[in-house]
């Protein structure tokens, strides 16, 4: 009864304030939010901005050639099918090309060397294509590369077969070998062409496939409701400091509740604060974003598992604090901090050395996120068995450490 | 300490023994006990620093005492602190309520921590609220409230429980004359309707209007304890003279303390109080040493005995200083 008195207090006036209700719940979508509008999301679900990208043919193909590198890229590249991501232009200087991508004008350049096409057909050596993207904007490079690499394997594929072709021709004295050859490796090319465009192609929501870009808006919805919801912990615990200066927690020594009664229904307190929080962000992001959290026992699971773990760190940054003044600065140097080590802030860039995740892992964020991305890729119970481990390990071990430490603290009041 | 008198009644609602408090080498209580008979009002009065909180935040089991133990209708503090929690009915000095909280929330949640439920809460939080003339604002922040109306529903909130000792800590401090009248009428009610009150003050007046007893607390100890008259008799026919002087630093002990008459002088800026034998008599020559010295004295006021000569006699000093 005292417990669930305690908690509901301290739930009632956190959620009674306006303010902490935008930083709670408004300002984590409100900056997922702005990354989803910023990929031009339409009503059917994020998307990507249309990328400007050069092509600068510089291919001088054979007289009789029937296909030319720069023509299936151009055709491939500029397909209704990735109109959404990429627009195309036609260029012809690729340093001027080159310079337009690092002053940021496009998003990559493609040049299509000297002797491109008979560098395919003869086989004599690999063809090489170059992509110029700038290093500030890897989703262009990633994106390009894929698509790119795709079209190499078709063009290779194309080539082997024309020359094989042209080879079987000449064995049975067939006329005309290599043009014939030229035409299988054009067939070939185009096929892939096709595959290309199908792999790339967009799938709206709810057909089972993930795009790119809604799981970089999941991933850095998570990583925004993991950093609130530590903030929440955070200022949850402080409502100790504050009820010291109102006086309150003196007046609460001199009732007959105990000390552990008090710390136990302050954690509920914290704990059904940061519940609420979650299942808040969770519906509202699915909404609004279209995300899909995962099963639903993980996400459960994963939800308590973050609550308990804000709530251990909120516990053992108190003992350190003197003034609900002080809270302020220290609570957000010392989360934004961990929270960058602990990866929020970069949730989403690939091909981060594995030393950065494994530094995240010494922070209680980093094994939140990692919880929660295992979710967001539908994993099951077993599957997220150790990231839940550690992410319960690690908030109850706080929670071990801080509430001794609390209770030396607050001795008059706890 | 000096005894002038005991309080009705034989078996001690409160019971204080020995009880020490030290800060490094600051002692802030020192060896204090007292008794309080059931349906006793006693006040604690003495000077700010006298000790009367700590004293009560000891009783009230906030801080631990060093040394010395409480018993509370029985119960000790020390072995069994949650039974004297029950049994109390603390009313902070400070303001402890929920700001962002209605007055009905507050009371319902300090019920709760009291260990009410169900219908009795219900009905308690209903009873204050009406006792304490807050039914039109029950529903309302306690933030938007006048300071009168904060200290009314600060004294609600220890009374949830019905306590059978109640303590007021200086619960007067800082609010207008008449939340104040209404406070002590209430005080009054409560320990007509039978409870025992223990009551700290520096006002005099709060503490000769309300209590059986005084306990007259100076630097951590009871420096003399019993009823009104019993304690003013401590400093016979007395007379306590207070002078304003025009301006402040005038050492008014070497100026006035070997007139005949004079028992003690006290000074604090530029009030003077004298303890003499017979104020009247005294007057004359008062006036002519001061005209002496160069001393212009801007009012005389001439008092009966009271508390404030009983501390000044005790102590040398005022009771404000």
């Amino acid at each position: 009864m005292k417990l669930a008195a305690l908690a509901w207090k301290d739930l009632r006036r956190q959620f009674r304030s306006g303010l902490l209700l935008l930083l709670m719940i408004g300002v984590p979508l409100l900056l997922t939010g702005l990354l989803f509008f910023a990929f031009g999301s339409t009503g059917a679900g994020p998307t990507l901005a249309p990328m400007a990208i050069a092509v600068i043919d510089l291919d001088t193909p054979p007289p009789l050639a029937p296909v030319t590198v720069g023509g299936v890229l151009m055709r491939a590249l500029g397909s209704p099918e990735l109109s959404p991501l990429l627009y195309i232009e036609a260029a012809s200087n690729a340093e001027e090309a080159r310079r337009r991508v690092l002053a940021g004008d496009l998003a990559a350049a493609i040049v299509v060397p000297a002797h491109a096409t008979a560098t395919l057909l003869t086989g004599t050596r690999p063809l090489t294509l170059e992509l110029v993207t700038d290093p500030g904007r890897p989703l262009a490079a990633g994106v390009l590369g894929s698509i790119l690499q795709t079209l190499a394997d078709g063009l290779a594929a194309g080539g082997v077969a024309g020359r094989v072709t042209a080879e079987l021709a000449d064995a049975q004295g067939v006329p005309g070998s290599a043009l014939l050859a030229a035409r299988a490796a054009s067939t070939v090319a185009r096929g892939q062409e096709a595959a290309t465009s199908s792999t790339l192609q967009v799938v709206p929501p709810g057909k089972g496939t993930t795009s790119f870009v809604k799981r970089m808006v999941a991933e850095v919805m998570a990583a925004m409701m993991i950093f609130f919801v530590f903030f929440s912990g955070a200022y949850g615990a402080s409502a100790v400091l504050r009820e010291q200066e109102e006086g309150t927690l003196r007046r609460l020594a001199t009732t007959p509740t105990s000390a552990a009664t008090q710390l136990a229904g302050r954690f509920l307190g914290i704990a059904a604060i940061l519940l609420v929080q979650i299942a808040s962000l969770l519906v509202v992001s699915s909404l609004v974003f279209g995300i899909g959290w995962g099963r639903p026992v993980p996400v459960v699971l994963a939800a308590v598992a973050l609550a308990v773990d804000a709530a251990g760190f909120g516990v053992l940054l108190l003992a350190f604090v003197r003034t609900s003044r002080q809270s302020g600065p220290v609570f957000g140097v010392v989360l934004t901090v961990t929270g960058m080590v602990g990866g929020l802030m970069t949730a989403t860039m690939p091909s981060l050395p594995a030393a950065f995740h494994t530094v995240a892992l010494f922070t209680p964020q980093g094994w939140a996120m990692d919880l929660w991305r295992a979710c967001l890729g539908g994993a099951g119970v077993t599957a997220i068995l150790p990231a839940l481990a550690g992410t319960f390990a690690i908030g109850t071990g706080l929670l071990a450490i801080g509430v001794p430490l609390v209770r030396r603290r607050f001795a008059q009041g706890f | 300490m000096v005894e002038a008198a005991r309080g009705r009644g034989t078996v001690p609602a409160l019971r204080i023994e020995g009880v020490t408090k030290r800060y490094r080498n600051n002692v802030a209580v020192d060896a204090v006990s007292l008794e309080v008979q059931k349906g006793e009002l006693v006040s604690l009065l003495g000077p700010n620093g006298a000790g009367k909180s700590t004293l009560m935040d000891m009783i009230a089991g906030v801080i631990r005492p060093d040394q010395g133990d409480v018993w509370v209708m029985g119960h000790s503090l020390r072995r069994a602190p949650m039974a004297v929690r029950a049994a109390l009915g603390v009313v902070p000095q400070d303001l402890a309520l929920y700001p962002d909280l209605s007055a009905r929330e507050n009371l319902r949640f300090w019920g709760r921590m009291y260990g009410l439920s169900g219908a009795r809460l219900a009905r308690r939080t209903a009873d204050l609220l009406e006792v304490v003339g807050l039914v039109e604002r029950q529903r309302d922040r306690v933030e938007t409230f006048s300071g009168g109306m904060k200290r009314r529903l600060n004294i609600a909130a220890a009374l949830l429980h019905e306590p059978p000792v109640i303590m007021l800590d200086e619960p007067t401090v800082g609010i207008d004359p008449q939340s104040r009248r209404a406070i002590l009428d209430y005080v009054k009610r409560l320990n007509d309707e039978g409870a025992t009150v223990l009551y700290t003050t520096h006002y005099m007046e709060e503490a000769a209007e309300l209590s059986d007893r005084i306990a007259i607390l100076d630097r951590g100890r009871i420096i003399a304890q019993g009823t009104h008259e019993a304690l003013t008799l401590i400093v016979g026919e007395h007379d306590r003279v207070e002078l304003e002087l025009s301006k402040a630093g005038i050492d008014g002990e070497a100026a006035f303390a070997d007139l005949p008459g004079v028992l003690r002088v006290s000074a604090q800026d530029r009030r003077l109080e004298l303890l003499a034998n017979d104020g009247p008599t005294l007057l004359p020559g008062l006036f002519t040493r001061a005209a002496e010295r160069g001393i212009a004295v801007r009012s005389v006021t001439l008092r009966e005995p009271d508390l404030e000569s009983v501390f000044l006699h005790l102590t040398g000093r005022a009771l404000r200083d």
